[in-house]
């Protein structure tokens, strides 16, 4: 199976085909394409990587070692012989469920405190608002850094650390957006029709706050999905033999004069995929505004 | 009305200078998505301004009036385009001009005054400089000269102590004075034709005659030709020589003023004058009337229904904590009978807004007591509205007042839900009788409102505060968005309701005419004071304050005596 191919026919299956999707491909550019099939794929690598991948990702194959990007090996293979585009698939779920439980954390936590900070206002407002500049100041991964090591290393403690560190975000977006939304006339409109404080804050403010949230959630996926890879580079995520994405272009460092492709391949793969996902965020936000 | 100066200007129009402005057979359309072809909005119109006249293009909003305004100006936005016909200014062939050929005509030809003066000068220069570069764009006043030339234009437009106002910022102007600085630039370099698109709609009655004062001066003084762009049929009557009715795009009659309104030929102007409040201030009499006498007999039987529905006894309020700031409003008190229209009147600033929202729970007060169906309002509001039951407002812009989110199904549905009526069904069958009363189509329930046409969204917010049954609605200028037409069709769906469900308005409106159609008392607003308050017939014909008579005489009016009232009732 190859990526080529896959991407290839599925320009040509979708193009090909008439009625709405049809049309919806047409209006689509090259790149918004390209971000789709890559996103596909990675998905897909996430649910069946066994099907995506050609080699056991653990399997040690002597004879093989260090060898470069073949017909056989498309990515090439590691300095123990393991196929390292097995390794990259494989890898792709620990990888992504780092991110989903990152931006879980982040998305949940900040837009309660961003919806109690605005709406109740005054000193719990300003509590809030001063803890978030404060966590603001600092440099995201520093703090990720310093989570991770109070909680101990592992793939799920960074994924935490990033989540807490992604936080500080979501709820100063969600404060100023729900802070535009309450005063708006439909909101008092429904107060007037009886509505009390929790209806209205959960029928209007909230629904009509969250859009923008939501945008900011696609583009802090691809944030936190560099966050965690940089963590495990660091040695602070999975431990190996995991084929973790950020682990692999940390394992091929000593490596990287004789067979590059052992770090350049992982860093274009995390480089495509955060690049997909954001591309993907703004299209779904054009639609939406539409 | 007849302007004294009508005759003396069709002859000078007659001199060998070109006319201000000769439009023959022009049709301009838009281009939009991406189709190379541009679809008409305007078709085949022809008309022309003299020196020292002024013709009114009116009609209602998409009948092309600002298309025209702005294609005679050479301001298409980008994708407008001239298809046909030829446009003279002053002797210029303009039509199909680009930017750069317009540009030493800009002023020196053609002065525009806009429909919005907060928002048509830059906030961070002082008005003076802003005069002083239409000043320089003639380009015949020495340099020196400009800020001695910006002073006589301010006080020509008639802004006292205007050596000093030249370095005001525009904030620091009212909305009159910043219509005159815009009048000031528009004149600066010598203009032959001014163009003005609805002046006026954004301000007080007594501020926009004034302005229009002003315009009418200058135009005699200078021998401009206006082209006045306005929607309202006693203004433009008022106020011009010429009147051209345009309907989607198409002339429907043109001619000499007096001719057009006072002995209308095409159906359309007919229903046009129909609709207007100020040109037949008679049209609901007999409803009211009988509404009322049907009141009176009823209530001989049971005395019990005579007490107010509203009451407001001596009401002050001020905004902020600051005690010198002036009360918004000053002990007012009123009374809204049951079944009846009681209309709250006065200009912006008046504090009729604030007393309607004081009313409706939404703002708190000072002082004094408001009793809704018995029971005493608070001072300071709960969130939830605990009268929602007895008392609804209508606001004014429908669209913001509603979830953008909802569909229309939602919107109406929404009251139910909040008060606890849980069953889908019965949900389904009340919304389908309130959709049923306020005549909307059940198409329009899966939409959003943004969807629907300005009527239908009134007519939504209306089902919306209807399904709860209140007895009182609290209107907040519930027309004033709308085309006239569209405002009749409203006004008469709102006498329907009233009858039905026995309900009573408390109406906020700055058009007296319709006040004058369907009120039956009247309260008149001035710096939060009561300064008339009675029967409308009394307050409106004879009104005991000066300011309501200032008020009232300010409203262009129609001269009624001299209209044929059955021409109206083919249409009705």
């Amino acid at each position: 199976m190859s990526i080529r191919l896959q991407q290839d026919r599925d320009i040509i299956s979708s193009s090909a085909e008439p009625g709405a999707i049809g049309r919806l491909v047409a209006r689509l550019g090259v790149a918004d394409v390209l971000a789709i099939v890559v996103v596909g794929l990675v998905l897909l690598s996430v649910v069946a990587p066994g099907v995506l991948a050609p080699f056991d990702p653990l399997e040690p194959d002597d004879a093989n070692a260090l060898a470069a990007p073949s017909a056989a090996h498309w990515f090439g293979t590691d300095s123990l012989g393991r196929d390292l585009l097995s390794r990259v698939i494989h890898g792709t779920g620990r990888t992504l469920l780092g991110s989903v439980v990152a931006v879980f954390i982040g998305l949940g936590v900040g837009t309660i405190l961003g919806l109690v900070a605005a709406t109740f206002g005054g000193i719990v407002d300003a509590v809030i608002s001063r803890i978030v500049d404060v966590l603001l100041s600092i440099p995201g991964l520093l703090l990720a850094m310093v989570v991770v090591v109070a909680l101990g290393f592992g793939t799920l403690n960074s994924a935490i650390a990033v989540g807490i560190s992604s936080i500080a975000a979501f709820t100063r977006i969600m404060r100023s957006e729900v802070l535009t939304v309450k005063d708006l006339p439909f909101v008092e409109a429904s107060h007037h029709l009886g509505g009390s404080r929790a209806y209205v804050l959960a029928r209007h403010i909230f629904p009509n706050s969250y859009s923008a949230v939501l945008s900011l959630t696609a583009l802090q996926f691809g944030l936190a999905m560099i966050w965690i890879s940089s963590l495990s580079f660091l040695g602070y995520g999975a431990p190996p033999p995991d084929p973790e994405w950020g682990l692999l272009v940390s394992e091929g460092r000593q490596y990287v004069v004789s067979s590059p492709w052992l770090v350049v391949v992982p860093g274009l793969v995390i480089a495509a995929t955060v690049l997909s996902i954001s591309r993907l965020s703004q299209l779904t936000r054009e639609r939406t505004a539409a | 009305m007849t302007h004294p100066s009508q005759q003396q200007n069709a002859l000078r129009a007659v001199t060998d200078q070109p006319l201000p402005l000769v439009v023959e057979r022009l049709d301009v359309g838009y281009r939009s998505g991406g189709s190379k072809r541009p679809t008409g909005t305007v078709r085949d119109v022809s008309f022309q301004v003299g020196r020292g006249e002024t013709v009114s293009l009116v009609g209602q909003s998409g009948s092309g009036k600002s298309t025209i305004a702005r294609a005679v100006a050479g301001l298409l936005p980008a994708n407008g385009v001239v298809t046909g016909g030829r446009v003279s200014v002053a002797g210029h062939e303009v039509a199909g001009f680009s930017r750069k050929l317009w540009r030493p005509l800009r002023g020196t030809t053609l002065g525009f005054v806009p429909q919005d003066p907060l928002s048509s000068l830059d906030p961070l220069q002082r008005v003076g400089v802003q005069i002083a570069q239409a000043v320089q764009v003639a380009g015949e006043t020495p340099r020196s000269e400009v800020p001695a030339r910006v002073v006589e234009l301010l006080e020509h437009v008639g802004i006292r102590q205007a050596a000093t106002r030249v370095r005001a910022y525009p904030h620091e102007l009212s909305g009159g004075q910043l219509q005159r600085v815009l009048i000031a630039i528009a004149i600066a370099a010598g203009p032959k034709l001014l163009i003005a698109d609805e002046p006026t709609s954004a301000l007080d009655v007594t501020v926009q005659r004034r302005i229009l004062d002003l315009l009418d001066g200058l135009r005699e003084e200078l021998g401009l030709g206006i082209l006045f762009i306005t929607h309202d049929l006693a203004l433009a009557q008022e106020r011009s020589d010429a009147i051209v009715v345009l309907q989607d795009g198409d002339v429907r009659e043109s001619g000499a003023a007096e001719d057009v309104l006072l002995t209308p030929k095409h159906p359309y102007t007919i229903r046009l004058l129909s609709d207007s409040p100020a040109s037949s201030p008679l049209r609901y009499r007999e409803r009211i009337r009988s509404a009322a006498e049907h009141l009176r007999t009823e209530q001989r039987g049971e005395t019990t229904s005579t007490a107010a529905v509203v009451e407001v006894a001596q009401v002050s309020k001020r905004y902020g904590r600051d005690t010198q700031s002036p009360l918004a409003l000053d002990g007012a008190s009123l009374a809204l009978r049951p079944r009846s229209i009681h209309a709250l009147v006065g200009e912006s600033g008046s504090g009729k807004s604030t007393l309607a929202r004081i009313v409706a729970g939404l703002t708190s007060f000072d002082e004094g007591a408001v009793t809704v169906a018995g029971r005493g309002l608070p001072r300071e509001n709960p969130v939830a509205n605990p009268f929602a039951r007895d008392l609804q407002l209508v606001y004014q812009n429908p669209l913001s007042a509603v979830d953008p989110r909802f569909t229309v199904r939602q919107i109406i549905e929404e009251p139910l839900r909040i008060h606890g009526v849980r069953s889908a069904a019965e949900r389904r069958r009340r919304v389908a009788t309130i959709l049923d009363q306020v005549a909307l189509p059940t198409s329009a329930l899966g939409r959003r409102a943004r969807e629907v046409s300005g009527g239908q969204r009134q007519r939504v917010a209306l089902a919306r505060t209807l399904i709860l049954a209140p007895s009182v609605l609290v209107l907040d200028e519930p027309t004033s968005a709308l085309d006239v037409s569209v405002q009749a069709q409203i006004v008469e769906l709102l006498l329907d309701l009233r009858d039905e469900h026995a309900l009573s308005y408390l109406f906020i409106s700055h058009d007296l005419g319709l006040i004058r159609q369907i009120a039956d008392e009247v309260t008149v607003l001035s710096s939060g004071r009561v300064v008339e308050s009675g029967p409308a017939s009394a307050a409106l014909d004879h009104p005991q304050h000066e300011y309501t008579r200032e008020l009232l005489d300010a409203v262009p009016r129609f001269d009624v005596a001299r209209l044929d009232p059955s021409r109206f009732e083919a249409v009705g």
